[in-house]
């Protein structure tokens, strides 16, 4: 979900909430005001027929004339016949009924006349009557008497009169009525209120669907956030979270199990995913109140909050511990002892990124130069340090390229057995402002990523390329990425070197593991072969390559990593790997180059495996040519 | 006879329970109609499950009333299996065979029409009442609990206050 969408959630719960609460008391409303119409209109009915009976209750004992109501009227018909008439001319839509009762000495209500028109009672017929305390309030105290009853359609009333002669009640004059009106008033109030209802019901949908479509986007989110394997969040979750987050309150650092690959392929997939699996709940109990996060494969990201340490020293400190638990610790997996190893890199400095992916970088930085100086170790990358306050910066870098201040050292690789050099592997350098000399180490991985990059790439080319014209006596190595054999710039910036040119040029692509497409690397090193150019895997050992792929991408030269020949004298793995890979590369004629021949001991080591070249400061250091 | 049913309806709502000396429970009027008749006529017949034959204009009404709303009332289709027998509204003649079992009516008129009704539950002015006739209770043995003592009325009472003798 992004921030956008966030917004526009918000806005549908805040528009909603203003709805719904504007038509509560709409709604509510229209209940009050029905109630009060209906109450003033009873009330206004009641108070006529209160008016008229009272009339009509003087009129009768006029005509009575002293004789008791209910004797008179059982024994005389005529003027049982009058009064039915004066009842009946009291009847209307509303004033339904119109009658006298009595009650008799059994307590039983009885019919004395009755003027209503339909329904009639007959003289001394038993009326049963409903909630007949109120009809006994009448007779007892000798005062009217009005019942309401209503319901969710209609309202009505029983008007109760008592006839009062001497003193006692001895009939009740009843209208029993309804307020038709009501009905017409209720219709228009529930109008405005069903028109309230579904409005209310139609903003609780939209609601219910909004809370709905949250739900599922927090569902979807959790799904692409959430590691399944571990438990912990995934780069994603950095990715979408991390703009939100004050990345400068912590020290951030990632944390990488060195040859993992070995372990997937030694124990089997399952046994990496338990390694893995407890390698991140190790984590997450040393690192309780860090974000603790699977980046990537074998790679963990560790966002640990600053004001738990003193200086950067104990932080060091702190992940050389968690180092040393990680070594110390053992997997154990279907009677399995597995032990694993991790290079950490820790970016100290990362409130002066501009951002968490770039303070993340520092943190790469880093972890590189760990994997780069033996692995099984802590690297801390400090934007205060006197080394990265000299860094360039893309615009130093574009400067140098527009002001030709790109130049390259030459480092000999010398054939092993007759003592020559073989050729000179091109190492880039910036002259700086000041005539300083920068290697690449002080601005390549600023500049990956970005258009310079591509022309730096092309200027190394141009300068060696000028090179070999003037040099028809040597042979020259420039270092290349995957990316850039397949980017069609670079690809054409190589085809247009004339041949003579190409044939002493060799091309040394580093970290072919990982590369974006396997297939179109093969297809564009084919190309190049056939161009003219030689071409060489660098770096091989390093954990990036595989001899499969060397086999199928059919190069020239292997480049065996410097962290495996630079124990070659004391150590028998590095060795019987050297000796391995010599072979294999005889086998399939792939000339084999060792680098980091720093002594005579690595150089006599080297010339017993038979390694064909080598490469180093004890062969001859970078110069210029 | 809209108006007139909107008034019944009213009344009917309005009190509930609708007789307060026959304690039944309803949500409708034609439920309250069937409950009434069903406890009445268990305690004519001082039986729990009545048998019960329908004759009448409102036959339907009130067979639809009694299989929707009554557990205890079982409809027969002729008076040789009935406990008692229904005049449903109004009637001209009544099948001999069923002259010999109780009657009970929907219509106060039929009281006087049919000598061997017991009474009859109607509605006046939008109010539910019942009259059930002392003798004819008498000639029966039936003897109805307390509750009852306001409805019931005496054939010759009704005579004398037509007359105006005892008011």
């Amino acid at each position: 979900m992004t921030r956008e969408a966030n917004r526009i959630n918000l806005l549908t719960f805040v528009l909603i909430a203003v709805l719904v609460a504007l038509s509560i008391p709409i709604y509510m409303g229209s209940s009050f005001v029905e109630r009060h119409v209906q109450k003033r209109m009873v009330s206004d009915i009641v108070s006529i027929v209160g008016h008229v009976f009272d009339n009509i209750a003087n009129d009768l004992v006029k005509m009575l004339g002293g004789q008791d109501i209910v004797i008179a009227l059982y024994h005389d018909e005529d003027l049982r016949s009058q009064i039915e008439k004066k009842l009946s001319l009291l009847v209307t839509p509303e004033i339904k009924y119109v009658y006298i009762v009595y009650r008799d000495e059994e307590g039983k209500f009885r019919f004395l006349v009755d003027g209503s028109k339909e329904d009639k009672g007959e003289l001394g017929e038993k009326l049963d009557v409903l909630n007949e305390a109120k009809w006994l309030e009448a007779v007892r105290t000798g005062r009217d008497v009005v019942i309401i009853q209503e319901n969710l359609h209609t309202i009505g009333a029983t008007y109760i009169k008592p006839i009062v002669q001497g003193h006692t009640t001895r009939a009740l004059l009843v209208a029993d009525f309804s307020v038709q009106k009501i009905r017409k008033i209720k219709g228009a109030i529930d109008l405005i209120r069903n028109a309230t209802l579904v409005s209310v019901m139609s903003a609780l949908a939209f609601l219910l669907f909004a809370i709905y479509q949250y739900l599922r986007t927090r569902a979807v989110e959790k799904s692409l956030y959430i590691d399944k394997l571990t438990g912990l969040y995934t780069k994603n979750y950095v990715d979408q979270e991390g703009v939100r987050m004050d990345f400068g309150r912590y020290y951030i650092a990632l944390i990488d199990v060195d040859d993992f690959r070995k372990v997937n392929a030694t124990y089997g997939e399952e046994a990496g995913d338990h390694v893995l699996r407890e390698l991140a709940h190790f984590l997450r109990e040393r690192l309780k109140g860090a974000h603790v996060i699977r980046y990537s494969g074998e790679e963990f990201l560790i966002m640990l909050p600053k004001g738990r340490f003193r200086d950067k020293a104990e932080v060091i400190n702190f992940f050389e511990k968690i180092r040393e638990g990680v070594k110390s610790r053992v997997f154990s997996y279907e009677g399995n002892q597995i032990k694993i190893r991790v290079s950490i890199g820790i970016n100290l400095t990362a409130e002066r990124s501009r951002s968490l992916e770039e303070a993340i970088k520092g943190a790469d930085r880093a972890l590189y130069r760990a994997k780069r100086g033996g692995k099984d170790r802590v690297e801390a990358h400090d934007d205060t340090s006197e080394e990265i306050k000299h860094r360039l910066s893309v615009a130093d870098v574009r400067d140098a390229i527009e002001s030709g201040r790109i130049i390259c050292h030459y480092q000999p690789i010398v054939n092993l057995r007759t003592g020559e050099i073989s050729h000179y592997e091109a190492l880039a350098r910036i002259v700086g402002q000041d005539g300083e000399i920068y290697p690449p180490g002080f601005f390549l991985d600023d500049i990956k990523g970005t258009f310079i990059y591509t022309r730096f790439v092309k200027e190394i080319i141009r300068i060696n390329t000028e090179l070999l014209r003037e040099r028809k006596d040597i042979e020259v190595s420039i270092n290349l990425i995957p990316t850039d054999i397949i980017d069609e710039t670079v690809l054409g910036e190589l085809r247009s070197i004339e041949r003579k040119v190409r044939r002493r040029m060799l091309l040394e692509i580093t970290e072919v593991e990982g590369i974006p497409s396997f297939n179109s690397i093969k297809k564009s090193i084919g190309e190049l072969r056939r161009l003219g150019y030689r071409i060489c895997i660098d770096d091989f050992g390093a954990g990036y390559s595989n001899l499969i792929n060397i086999t199928q991408m059919r190069v020239d030269y292997l480049k065996i990593d410097g962290s495996i020949i630079k124990d070659i004298p004391e150590n028998r793995v590095s060795r019987l790997l050297t000796k391995t890979i010599t072979s294999f590369c005889k086998e399939v004629n792939i000339k084999v180059i060792a680098e980091y021949v720093e002594n005579a001991k690595i150089l006599r080591a080297l010339k017993e495996l038979g390694v064909d070249y080598g490469q180093g400061y004890h062969l001859g250091k970078p110069r210029e040519l | 006879m809209k108006n007139l049913l909107s008034f019944l309806t009213l009344i009917l709502l309005t009190f509930v329970p609708a007789h307060p000396q026959i304690d039944v429970s309803y949500s409708k009027p034609e439920e309250l109609e069937v409950k009434i008749l069903e406890k009445l006529f268990q305690d004519i017949l001082g039986k729990e499950r009545v048998r019960v034959f329908v004759i009448g204009d409102k036959k339907e009404h009130y067979r639809r009333g009694i299989e929707d709303y009554s557990d205890n009332l079982h409809l027969v289709t002729n008076c040789g299996g009935a406990d008692i027998v229904l005049l449903a509204g109004q009637i001209s003649s009544i099948p001999e065979d069923c002259l010999k079992k109780p009657l009970f009516s929907t219509r106060r008129e039929n009281i006087s029409k049919f000598r061997g009704c017991l009474g009859a539950f109607y509605w006046k002015k939008g109010r539910p009442n019942i009259v059930l006739i002392k003798e004819r209770l008498e000639e029966r043995g039936i003897k109805m609990p307390k509750e009852y003592r306001r409805y019931i009325e005496s054939e010759g009472r009704a005579t004398e206050l037509r007359r105006g003798f005892r008011i």
